[in-house]
């Protein structure tokens, strides 16, 4: 099913809107990279799972275990699911998902079931003894997928409508969250003072002995 | 000269009268045929052609082709983005009012009846509705119902329930629906006479 080619009005001048799609199938055998027909997902970020790190010695400090998930082509704007990831950040795993549970947007439950499995992974197949014990070090948003409409307007005009996919990346870390997952974060008084301090100190009087 | 003027003028009065007479004496009464018609004011009132299609009918009305006038500026981007905590924030905060739920241990807000105990309750009173209009259908309710549980029935003497409609329900009891809900407490009142000194005068 697919192509229906929408002439526009013929007032005179003849001219054919572009192709409207309404659904997605391979329709080349051929290898035509268009955008509607590319259906690759993103890997890259899954990779990270499968990197074989060097034993450590005894000295080091132990590498915290994490877990990389993803979930793509989510039927969701990647802008408003950027403040679903965003709310998400540097919060410890059991927290983040309770708080999604009262987000009243479309993605937080994605963004809550993705949590849910990389739990669940990290217990399985990365040797995480508590799960629980984990924080969301990286939470962010893709593009995904764009299907593009026509819709009438007056007049013998069109519009593009866009219906955009966002893909979500979540990566749970084990052990506990910073303090302060951005920076510079407002600093206490006594940080303040030992910053001074240091800053003063680091001056230099130069050609002296 | 003026007699030659008005001579001149007195002719072709005579001819244009000549004229009027020969049309008049030609038709007769009748209408003169199409040849001879004039087709004066009803050629303006002629619909038009059709106008043809110009791009000015889109152009020409004013319409002002929609364009940035200058760039935006980070504060503005960034108002956009973000909001303003004094008026609308548009980043999400972590919500501070929740609590959890001694019984189920599910989440709620603060100041809200726990959804899954409320909604355990409200799928048991749907089913002693239930079992009511099945047992009642359509007759009016003269006296007072009970409804019992299984095993139930046997456990009071039948003279409690004179007067009153049994619908039975065939399942058990859930555990957390008392038997007990018309008594207030089971704490005897209090003999103490002390009073704590905040409660003195």
């Amino acid at each position: 099913m697919a192509l229906i080619n929408v002439q526009a009005v013929t007032l005179g001048l003849k001219h054919y809107c572009p192709v409207l799609l309404i659904q997605l199938q391979k329709l080349h055998s051929s290898s035509v990279n268009l955008a509607w027909n590319n259906f690759r997902t993103p890997s890259r970020f899954l990779k990270y799972n499968e990197k074989v790190y060097p034993p450590q010695s005894s000295g080091e400090e132990p590498r915290p275990a994490f877990v990389c998930h993803q979930r793509t082509n989510i039927k969701y704007s990647p802008w408003k699911m950027w403040y679903v990831a965003c709310l998400v950040r540097g919060m410890p795993v059991d927290e983040a998902i309770r708080q999604l549970k009262f987000v009243e947007k479309k993605g937080a439950k994605d963004v809550r079931e993705v949590l849910e499995e990389a739990k669940e992974l990290a217990r399985k197949e990365h040797n995480v003894e508590f799960p629980s014990n984990m924080w969301v070090a990286e939470s962010f948003v893709g593009k995904g997928q764009v299907i593009k409409g026509i819709r009438r307007h007056a007049r013998a005009r069109h519009g593009i409508v866009e219906y955009f996919h966002c893909h979500y990346f979540a990566r749970l870390e084990e052990g506990k969250p910073p303090k302060h997952y951005y920076l510079p974060y407002p600093k206490q008084p006594h940080e303040q003072l030992e910053e001074w301090l240091e800053e003063m100190r680091k001056r230099k009087i130069y050609d002296s002995l | 000269m003026a007699v030659t003027a008005v001579t001149f003028l007195k002719r072709i009065n005579i001819t244009i009268q000549r004229f009027e007479q020969f049309i008049n004496f030609t038709f007769r009464g009748k209408y003169p045929p199409d040849a001879f018609c004039l087709v004066g004011s009803e050629a303006d009132r002629l619909p038009q052609s059709p106008s043809k299609f110009s791009v000015k009918d889109i152009l020409g009305d004013g319409f002002l082709w929609a364009v940035p006038k200058s760039r935006r500026s980070i504060e503005k981007r960034l108002k956009r983005k973000f909001g303003h905590p004094d008026y609308i924030l548009k980043i999400m905060k972590p919500k501070t009012n929740l609590r959890t739920c001694k019984v189920c241990g599910d989440d709620h807000e603060a100041g809200v009846l726990c959804p899954t105990c409320y909604n355990r309750v409200i799928d048991e009173t749907k089913a002693m509705q239930d079992a009511i209009q099945a047992e009642l259908k359509l007759e009016p309710v003269e006296k007072e119902v009970i409804v019992l549980y299984d095993g139930e029935k046997g456990e009071k003497p039948d003279e409690t329930f004179e007067g009153k409609r049994i619908v039975e329900m065939k399942k058990q009891r859930p555990t957390w629906f008392s038997k007990n809900l018309l008594q207030q407490t089971t704490q005897n009142p209090s003999t103490n006479t002390d009073i704590k000194p905040s409660d003195l005068g």
